[in-house]
């Protein structure tokens, strides 16, 4: 594969796997509540995750150790169980949410109960993390996951007033019947959304899996840059057409199917059929990563043997934290759990969680020993650091804001 | 039985006793709340069908698809109905507002129900006739969710 192929595909696969069940509901009903009146939020999310995933990338591709690694030996291993018992939690609770969107999306094709899909997904999950190369699992969902630019089309073709929606996005305000708790509470929802703690999990244990090194770091650097920024852009046209369909319509989001209403309507059946077959492969991607993370951040805790690369009688004891974690995700699904109502309160959860993940990594990233000529720059840590307050902030006004919002409703 | 026990077993019944018991608003002013919460739920549910019927009676949206959706719509509809009904009015005044709530939410759950009965035997002149039914509802709730905020 030539090498500016393989970052062009890199980019690609980095927007491909940005939007997932936790981009789609949040952005679908922040949209459909407050227009384009959190578009900020969403700019200020991407640049963070574009900053973290750099760092984390680089960490893992220069010092061949993953996130996780870092975290117990800068955090030690108390603080460290206890990021590694908040972490698993909600990735695992991720991974069912996850497994559920499949199912509802497959459940809008066949008007089959998605309860009666779950065994099926789940069952895939596992049987693709076990059979299929790392390589070809990403690049697969990721590419069909771009499909989901087909909501950018819908928004174009609904031939919105762009006066009107650049107005509500530079200049916010808070709609009326919406309070200001409500306000900011959903703004923390859009970074929860944003930076799922998995997500680092995941792209730093991904470096090491595709045996990234200091010779990658350009290639690694585009996928976070260009990938998250386009990624953005898809998460923004969820955003924009509930904005434009269903809050002129007083309709909120609370199924799936609320997400797909806008597109399903401006742009018929074919459109319809487009999204749900990029939603399917985001989420189930999404799904693969979520159930692969629980297995890396354990394996790596514990100090076990990890990893797709190797192979399977070699890190049973990983192959069999995943199953386990495919199997309680699907289990958890088939309680009846609502699969959007879990999604909203994970994100509030993972805004939670996130500094404790992204600490370690600005440590480390700034630390000579481990990074040599690649430590960070004034302006990494400059972005670092503020990124780092934010999440700080958003962390300690989550669960207060929830409370007083009774978690937004 | 010690008394220390029983006093538990007493304290431990009373507490799943109490725990079974749907909260109930105390005062005027939350039980008002609560029926805006509904109509303004219910009509978003049912606006939600007025666009599925529309588009499933022009063609243009999967017939498996427009089934989830009404079905989903029905569910809710029924749901919401359902919790409000449960709650005590505090007062007289109270009463007024749950008689028309519940009028208006039943009727709503009505027509998204006769709705999805016309998808299902797919007859489009029924459709037809059921999105106009399904937008006058829009409207009673729209009204119900301003006149009681």
């Amino acid at each position: 594969m030539t090498r500016p192929f393989e970052i062009a595909l890199g980019i690609l696969t980095a927007i491909g796997g940005f939007v997932e069940i936790g981009e789609l509901v949040a952005m679908s009903l922040i949209g459909a509540r407050f227009g384009l009146n959190l578009a900020w939020a969403l700019v200020i999310a991407v640049i963070g995750i574009i900053i973290f995933a750099e760092m984390s990338g680089r960490v893992a591709a220069v010092s061949q150790r993953p996130v996780f690694d870092v975290v117990r030996e800068r955090l030690g291993p108390s603080i460290g169980l206890v990021n590694l018992v908040g972490s698993f939690v909600i990735t695992a609770a991720t991974a069912a949410a996850e497994i559920a969107a499949v199912a509802l999306a497959i459940e809008l094709v066949t008007s089959v109960a998605y309860l009666l899909w779950i065994p099926l997904v789940g069952f895939g999950v596992w049987l693709v993390i076990w059979r299929v190369n790392f390589k070809v699992m990403e690049n697969v969902t990721a590419l069909l996951g771009l499909l989901l630019a087909v909501v950018v089309v819908a928004v174009f073709r609904m031939d919105p007033d762009w006066g009107v929606l650049a107005g509500e996005a530079l200049h916010p305000s808070i709609p009326d019947g919406e309070g200001g708790a409500r306000y900011w509470y959903f703004a923390i929802g859009i970074l929860g959304a944003a930076f799922m703690p998995y997500e680092v999990f995941f792209f730093s244990s991904g470096a090491v899996e595709e045996g990234w090194t200091r010779k990658d770091l350009l290639a690694e650097k585009s996928n976070a840059i260009a990938g998250f920024a386009v990624g953005g852009v898809l998460a923004l046209g969820f955003m924009a057409a509930s904005a434009l369909f269903l809050q002129p319509r007083g309709i909120e989001v609370e199924h799936l199917s609320h997400v797909v209403l806008p597109t399903a309507m401006v742009l018929g059946k074919i459109g319809l059929a487009v999204l749900l077959v990029g939603i399917v492969a985001a989420t189930f991607g999404a799904a693969l990563e979520t159930s692969l993370s629980c297995g890396y951040m354990i394996a790596q805790y514990f100090g076990w043997q990890w990893g797709k690369f190797v192979p399977p009688m070699d890190d049973a004891r990983f192959h069999a934290v995943t199953l386990v974690t495919v199997f309680g995700a699907s289990m958890l699904v088939l309680t009846g759990i609502d699969p959007i109502h879990l999604t909203e309160i994970l994100i509030v959860f993972s805004a939670i969680a996130l500094p404790l993940t992204y600490f370690p990594v600005l440590v480390v990233a700034n630390d000579p020993s481990y990074m040599g000529a690649k430590t960070n720059r004034a302006l990494s840590n400059a972005l670092g650091l503020t990124f780092f307050g934010v999440l700080v902030v958003a962390s300690i006004a989550a669960i207060p804001l929830m409370i007083v919002t009774k978690a937004g409703s | 039985m010690s008394g220390s026990r029983a006093r538990k077993v007493v304290a431990v019944s009373l507490a799943c006793a109490l725990g079974a018991c749907a909260w109930q608003p105390r005062d005027a002013t939350v039980y008002a709340a609560k029926a805006v919460e509904a109509s303004e739920h219910v009509r978003s549910v049912t606006q939600t069908a007025v666009v599925v019927v529309s588009a499933a009676a022009r063609g243009s949206i999967a017939f498996a698809t427009a089934v989830v959706m009404m079905r989903e719509a029905e569910t809710d509809a029924g749901s919401a109905g359902d919790t409000f009904a449960r709650f005590q009015p505090p007062d007289e005044a109270s009463m007024e507002i749950r008689d028309a709530v519940v009028r208006a939410l039943e009727g709503a759950a009505s027509a998204i129900a006769d709705a999805r009965v016309a998808l299902l035997s797919r007859r489009p002149d029924d459709l037809h006739r059921a999105a106009p039914r399904l937008q006058r509802w829009a409207s009673v709730l729209a009204l119900m969710a301003e006149r009681h905020r």
